[in-house]
């Protein structure tokens, strides 16, 4: 391996001679590669779904499908409204609301049947216009729309109205707060709930005609019982991301009629705003963040070099990196989340250290005298193999997140190890090039050395001359930063991550204080066996876990919705609308009948409550919004109860399964995965880049202790997120394996330098001293940049992201530090000379030659 | 030259205005044909979930049987209001359930409905009562809705010939009928496409869209047999291709045109137990 290395020497080295050769050539291949990728960028599609969290084959996404195959999709919008002028009874506020409600129910009456309408995808209007109010005199029952045409006419009848619904036991909070100052319409939508048919691919046309082309076969001989396997098959139909915005901006622009603003203020939230906000805001988020920072990194490169060159040349590298990373992310199209920020940052802080440590390095040269040759050449034979290699051992580390079972935490990990990698490729074959063609002449005013490098040279002695006590204050920092480390939590919330003063903040902050919360969690009944569902018995147990989760302390249940309300409310309608009879009749036949009227009254609601032959069921919670932490311990509540008051129903019903499941839900089985792929792809990452400094250095020494410097860094930053209470989710978890492929960068850097000058000086305080002036100064400044470019991020919209960008800044400063002080004290301290045996496995390649 | 064009124009165009005339004149004969002025007769729904499997849909869950009879008689000038009584025999939980039914041709005029629970023991009435909305109930929680089995008022849609085809080796019109705006408020479909058999005046096939103007159910008639001289489709089959659900409802019994007594249409039949088996083991005496 140390051959390897050395052949690597000289093969970059002699780089710049081979390239000038076939100069136009090259020239030709990157800007057609630079062309036909930049095309694809355009291509690259936002999904903030939580379909885009998981990978197709995760078995508890697989359940949630399930799931949705028996009881239907359920991308709902919900809109909330406030009335101005405080009371949602009011004459203007119920007109206002009829108009809205009209408009987004008969918008067809006006299109032709061919016309396609953003309405289209909204299947079901549920809000105080509409609901079915069942009530009953004198043996006639009604059912009725709630307000329907009837708008009240006086003060009478608007109490009257008033008093209905409030007094109703499913209408408050999901359709109108307590004090009648803000109603809710629920919006369904066909969202992701088109149900294919895996093998579907052969479709006989049989009597298909011209008017009629789809006419399908059907076979009504054999059947498939209800409880084998049958929906294994079936997936769903994944929608067109572009509907998103299509569907929300028509609402948009309805909600914001003048005659309907007038009396309301709509708030939207839902799977689909939130997919269109995503949409939109990330790339804005991005654009914004992405000219800031550029525009640091031209200001801190002028400040550092002083040249136009060395400006514009580094700027052009990570430009060009940054068309092929996106280029090659648009042609995969695979679907991108938040998670891109970070994917294009890590490219572009690649992209910056690559091509600062060969401009650093060749303005050293040129420094001491070297002509422009003799420099590249220099510099390309040194920083051309640290780049090499850091390279490569950050693609890998970032490769290894691809085994995690988190979507976009995989995504992130494949791609930005290709676009590290892209940032390699194109800093050593075009740095060159550019250097040829117009490079920075080092000038004599730049003799006076930066406060920083100032600094540096100032205290470049530290670590070679105290080696014991640096050791021993990064030992007691790396103690105290542990205990924080104790204290962090992980948690993810999908609607935390929003700054406040966002308007989508706002509508969820409006859900969650005055309604029935924005968040949403089911669970699934299965008791195998037909009529299951119409004894009565069940439906008691039901009840009861009904109330147990509404009078859940620490996670607020604010609805649930069950077969069992609409038993207790038909049977009341039954009998004459009496208050006592608002429960489960006890009597299977009574129970059978009330849910015979249910069914015939309305078949399409029944079918979301229960299977068509009763054997399964479903609760639909309506909560607060909730942490993942909390979502997950509710869950384990949840099961809990089940476990100990469903067991007689289970030996009635064998082989019931009865499971929490649900959007928050899966959120929470998502955080038991960050967890553990975590601490795995932390370890993982970990075990890859030692292996590789083991080989790099053929020294087991130097490899063991190169690992050390890079752990602090992680354990300063989550030891003050710790200290903070700032959570590790999506986002700050990725800190991690960054911060791990960055930092590890500057150890190689330094280490190599430091290998070269021991072959060169053999004594250890002197090739310590010699690298940090030489590759300290490319340190220093890449770490500058850097850390100024991450902590652009707190500008984001985005909690998450602001966190990432600000503790990853913190992170590259630490890892700095560490790099300058304890890297040499540690070398010092433990004489690394390269002159102990090689690793075993070395040793057998070496005698091999 | 000039004239045959003229006159080859006049010819297209007056065939166009015949054509288009014809629409609502095919729907007209389909809605006069003679459908007996009684029925007595015993219906099975078979519903059930279907899936896809080897390109045939089959069905996912053991199908659910609905066995009910179903009377039915006539009234009015014309004989468009009607009034029926359909009465559950299975599944046996619900045996006895009844339902009774008046339809009125008058536009606006609401029908009238009645239930009967043997577990509650009382006649209640069933007010759905808002105009300006589809309807929501299902018949007997088979794919058939409510609006499917009201009887049709001609006036309610304009009407367009799309062209003709063979449907099952019948020479048909493909007509297309769009709700007129006070029905479309308040229809469940936003356009309906009807195979009509030119000879027969008979409705083979419909296919019905939905609020969303997507494809949502189609309705098919078959099995089609002369009973007293008047042609009954014995088997009429819905399938609801959105929520992937089909209903089969077959006459297993049924005579037209025999003497039902207007007294057996009224709630006594509901709650009185001897009447009903009484009456009804007599009418069933005369089904073939």
């Amino acid at each position: 391996m140390g051959k390897f290395v050395k052949g690597l020497n000289g093969f970059f080295e002699s780089l710049p001679g081979k390239l000038r050769k076939r100069k136009w050539m090259v020239l030709a291949i990157f800007i057609a590669i630079t062309v036909v990728l930049g095309a694809e960028a355009s291509k690259i599609i936002m999904d903030n779904s939580l379909d885009s969290f998981f990978k197709k084959d995760d078995p508890v996404k697989k359940e949630y499908d399930k799931f949705r195959t028996v009881f239907g999709g359920d991308e709902y919008i919900y809109v909330v409204y406030k009335a101005k002028d405080g009371d949602i009874f009011s004459d203007n506020s119920v007109k206002a609301l009829k108009g809205f409600y009209d408009e987004i129910t008969n918008y067809r009456l006006n299109l032709k049947p061919t016309d396609k309408s953003p309405f289209d995808h909204i299947v079901e209007v549920k809000s105080l216009i509409n609901l079915k109010f069942l009530e009953a005199s004198k043996d006639t029952l009604y059912s009725r729309s709630l307000i329907g045409d009837n708008i009240p006419e006086n003060e009478v009848e608007r109490e009257a109205l008033r008093n209905k619904a409030l007094n109703h036991p499913d209408y408050p909070y999901l359709y109108l707060s307590k004090d009648s100052k803000y109603g809710g319409i629920l919006l369904r939508t066909d969202f992701n709930s088109e149900v294919v048919y895996e093998d579907s691919k052969t479709e006989p046309k049989n009597q298909s005609g011209l008017f009629d082309e789809d006419e399908e076969e059907f076979s009504e001989g054999l059947y498939y019982s209800t409880t084998n396997n049958l929906t294994d098959h079936l997936t769903f139909k994944e929608t067109e991301i572009a509907e998103y915005p299509y569907l929300v901006s028509a609402l948009r622009k309805l909600m914001q009629k003048e005659e309907y603003t007038d009396a309301l203020e709509f708030h939207a939230v839902g799977t689909p705003v939130m997919m269109d906000f995503f949409g939109d805001a990330v790339m804005k988020d991005l654009g914004k963040i992405m000219g800031l920072v550029l525009l640091i990194i031209i200001v801190m490169l002028w400040f550092l070099f002083r040249s136009f060159s060395a400006v514009v040349w580094p700027v052009s590298i990570v430009v060009i990196t940054l068309l092929w990373a996106t280029g090659i992310i648009g042609w995969s199209g695979i679907h991108m989340s938040i998670m891109f920020q970070i994917i294009i940052f890590m490219i572009l802080a690649v992209g910056v250290a690559d091509s600062v440590h060969i401009m650093s390095g060749y303005l050293f040269f040129r420094n001491q005298g070297y002509n422009h040759d003799k420099a590249l050449k220099s510099v390309m034979r040194k920083s051309g193999v640290a780049c090499f290699l850091t390279s490569t051992t950050t693609a890998i580390g970032l490769m290894s997140l691809s085994l995690v079972p988190i979507k976009p935490i995989a995504v992130f990990g494949i791609f930005s190890s290709l676009g590290v990698f892209a940032a390699f490729i194109i800093t050593v074959f075009l740095m060159p090039l550019m250097l040829d063609l117009w490079n920075p002449i080092p000038k004599k005013t730049n003799k006076k050395k930066l406060l920083i490098q100032r600094l540096i040279r100032k205290t470049e002695n530290t670590g070679s001359q105290k080696p014991r006590t640096v050791i021993i204050v990064f030992t007691v920092l790396g103690i105290f930063f542990f205990a924080g480390l104790m204290n962090l939590r992980i948690d993810s919330n999908d609607i935390e991550v929003f700054k406040e003063g966002l308007p989508i903040k706002h509508s969820y902050n409006i859900v969650n204080e005055h309604m029935a919360g924005s968040g949403n969690m089911e669970i699934s009944i299965n008791f195998k066996k037909e009529n299951a569902l119409k004894d009565p018995t069940v439906l008691n147990e039901m009840e009861k876990l009904q109330d147990y989760l509404l009078s859940f302390e620490w996670l607020e249940v604010v609805k649930t919705a069950s077969l069992v309300n609409v038993v207790k409310d038909s049977y009341k309608a039954l009998n004459n609308s009496d208050e006592k009879f608002y429960a489960i009749p006890q009597d299977p036949e009574m129970l059978s009948q009330t849910l015979f009227l249910f069914e015939n009254a309305n078949n399409e609601d029944r079918k979301r409550l229960v299977t068509d032959d009763y054997s399964r069921a479903r609760i639909g919670l309506n909560t607060i919004n909730a942490g993942s932490i909390q979502a997950l311990a509710f869950q384990e509540n949840v099961q809990t109860y089940i476990d100990i008051n469903f067991s007689g129903l289970k030996e009635k019903y064998p082989g019931c399964e009865i499971i929490l499941t649900g959007n928050n839900a899966l959120i929470a089985i998502m955080l038991d995965y960050i967890s553990w792929s975590q601490i795995k792809s932390f370890g993982l990452s970990l075990l890859v880049i030692s292996v590789i400094l083991f080989l790099v250095f053929s020294n087991f020494k130097a490899g063991a202790i190169a690992i050390i410097p890079n752990v602090f860094p992680i354990l300063t930053t989550f030891g003050i997120m710790g200290f903070l209470d700032i959570p590790l989710d999506m986002d700050t978890l990725l800190i991690a394996p960054v911060i791990i492929g960055l930092a590890v960068d500057d150890t190689i850097h330094f280490l190599t330098h430091y290998k070269l000058e021991m072959e060169k000086y053999a004594d250890i305080k002197k090739a310590v001293v010699n690298s940090i002036r030489e590759a300290g100064q490319a340190i220093c400044f890449t770490s500058i940049i850097l850390a100024s470019g991450f902590s652009m991020f707190f500008l984001s919209f985005h909690n998450g992201l602001s966190h990432f960008g600000i503790f990853s800044a913190i992170a590259i400063l630490t890892a700095f530090i560490a790099d300058i002080y304890l890297l040499p004290a540690l070398c010092v301290f433990f004489e690394v000379d390269f002159n102990e045996a090689p690793v075993k496995s070395d040793h057998a390649i070496a005698t091999n030659y | 030259m000039k004239k045959i064009i003229y006159i080859m124009a006049l010819l297209i165009l007056s065939a166009a205005i015949s054509y288009g005339q014809s629409a609502k004149g095919i729907m007209r004969r389909v809605d006069n044909r003679d459908d007996g002025k009684t029925a007595i007769s015993r219906i099975s729904l078979t519903t059930y979930r279907y899936i896809k499997k080897d390109g045939k849909n089959v069905p996912a869950e053991k199908p659910r049987v609905k066995i009910m009879d179903y009377i039915k008689k006539d009234y009015g000038p014309k004989e468009k209001d009607h009034k029926s009584i359909s009465i559950i025999l299975e599944p046996k939980r619900d045996r006895g359930i009844s339902f009774l039914q008046y339809d009125y041709e008058e536009v606006g005029k609401d029908t009238d409905q009645w239930m009967y629970l043997t577990a509650l023991g009382k006649v209640k009435r069933l007010v759905a009562g808002n105009d300006s909305e589809p309807k929501t109930g299902s018949f007997f929680g088979s794919e058939f809705n409510y609006e499917d089995m009201e009887s049709y008022n001609i006036d309610d849609y304009t009407y367009k010939i799309l062209g003709d085809e063979q449907y099952k080796n019948n020479d048909c019109w493909v007509i297309e009928a769009t709700p007129v705006l006070r029905k479309a408020i308040k229809s469940n479909y936003s356009r309906e496409m009807m195979w009509v058999d030119k000879k027969r005046d008979l409705i083979l096939k419909i296919v019905l869209f939905n609020r969303n103007g997507k494809k949502f159910k189609k309705i098919y008639y078959s099995n089609i047999e002369v009973i007293e001289g008047i042609l009954v489709p014995r088997k009429i089959v819905v399938n609801n291709i959105i929520a992937k659900r089909r209903t089969i409802m077959v006459y297993e019994k049924i005579s037209l045109n025999r003497p039902v007594e207007d007294s057996y249409l009224t709630q006594r039949t509901m709650t009185d137990k001897g009447f009903r088996e009484r009456k009804l083991k007599e009418y069933q005496n005369t089904i073939m």
